[in-house]
């Protein structure tokens, strides 16, 4: 509980930001029409946010222990495989 | 054919008095099942509207939209080809970084009412993780997000990203809850770049 570790959970909080306005948006084009956009919106939130830390945290950060905050979330090279697992099982 | 029930002569001579008492009954029953005061009636038609659409969007993304769902992640996470990623500005990573520091201000601050809120935390941290944590780690994030909305460094970083600052403090609660369920431990070996630029 130091200010280092908080710091570091604002940072993955704004690359879970990220990803679900990128995931959301991409996903709203694609819905038929028949299906409630809002009841998706809200579906989808919940399991981003309650993504395991540590998933957001790139290879190279790992391998550097080194956060680099200025990078957006595509620029991370994320393993998409357990993120798309655990959004589908809390979905 | 059950014994209480009267068919034929029986129900043609009914006394006057058994007619009166069975004609009491149906109109109890009436009551009962009849139709609803108007209140009830749309209270009641808004409970079935909002099950039904939640389970056309339950069913659907674990059926035949799983498949979006899955692109749609994918896609958040891989980079366009053409189209660069923009770098997050330093100014926005300025404000996470003092967002940090509310946070722990508040977890650690003189007030009566955080220290028993970093009271918690410690226990809460030093418990193992199960669902009764989950929910306990669940209503600390937050009591430290709305905490930490009030100083407005939230609207802050919010803005500056483009994103509603709904989604940031959720976000926020569900990663603060997430470490607390899972141990801050993970997080003490990493340390935060500097950022540099304007």
């Amino acid at each position: 509980m130091t200010e280092k570790e908080f710091e570091i959970l604002s940072v993955i909080a704004l690359r879970k930001s990220q990803l679900y306005k990128k995931a959301r948006d991409k996903l709203l084009k694609e819905l038929p029409p028949y299906v409630d956009k809002r009841e998706v919106i809200i579906r989808l939130l919940k399991p981003i946010a309650s993504l395991d830390n540590s998933l957001l945290i790139s290879e190279m950060e790992k391998a550097t222990n080194t956060i680099n905050p200025t990078l957006p979330i595509e620029k991370l090279n994320l393993d998409p495989r357990e993120i798309v697992r655990q959004v589908l099982r809390n979905i | 054919m059950f014994p209480n029930e009267s068919v034929g002569r029986d129900r043609i001579y009914q006394s006057p008095r058994k007619r009166r008492r069975r004609h009491k009954t149906e109109s109890i029953g009436k009551n009962v099942i009849g139709p609803a005061p108007r209140f009830y009636d749309e209270y009641d038609l808004g409970v079935i509207r909002h099950t039904r659409e939640t389970q056309i969007v339950k069913s659907f993304l674990r059926g035949p939209g799983k498949s979006m769902v899955v692109s749609s992640l994918v896609y958040a996470l891989q980079a366009v080809p053409g189209a660069g990623a923009v770098v997050i500005p330093a100014y926005t990573v300025y404000n996470c970084l003092r967002l940090g520091h509310t946070l722990y201000k508040l977890c650690s601050g003189g007030e009566r009412e955080t220290k028993i809120m970093a009271t918690q935390l410690k226990e809460a941290v030093a418990e193992t993780a199960d669902y009764a944590t989950a929910d306990r780690a669940d209503a600390i994030a937050d009591t430290l997000v709305s905490k930490a909305q009030q100083t407005g460094i939230i609207d802050e970083v919010a803005k500056r990203t483009g994103i509603s600052s709904t989604v940031y403090s959720e976000m926020l609660k569900g990663s603060i809850s997430s470490a607390i369920s899972h141990g801050f431990g993970g997080l003490t070996k990493f340390a935060v770049s500097k950022v540099v630029g304007a």
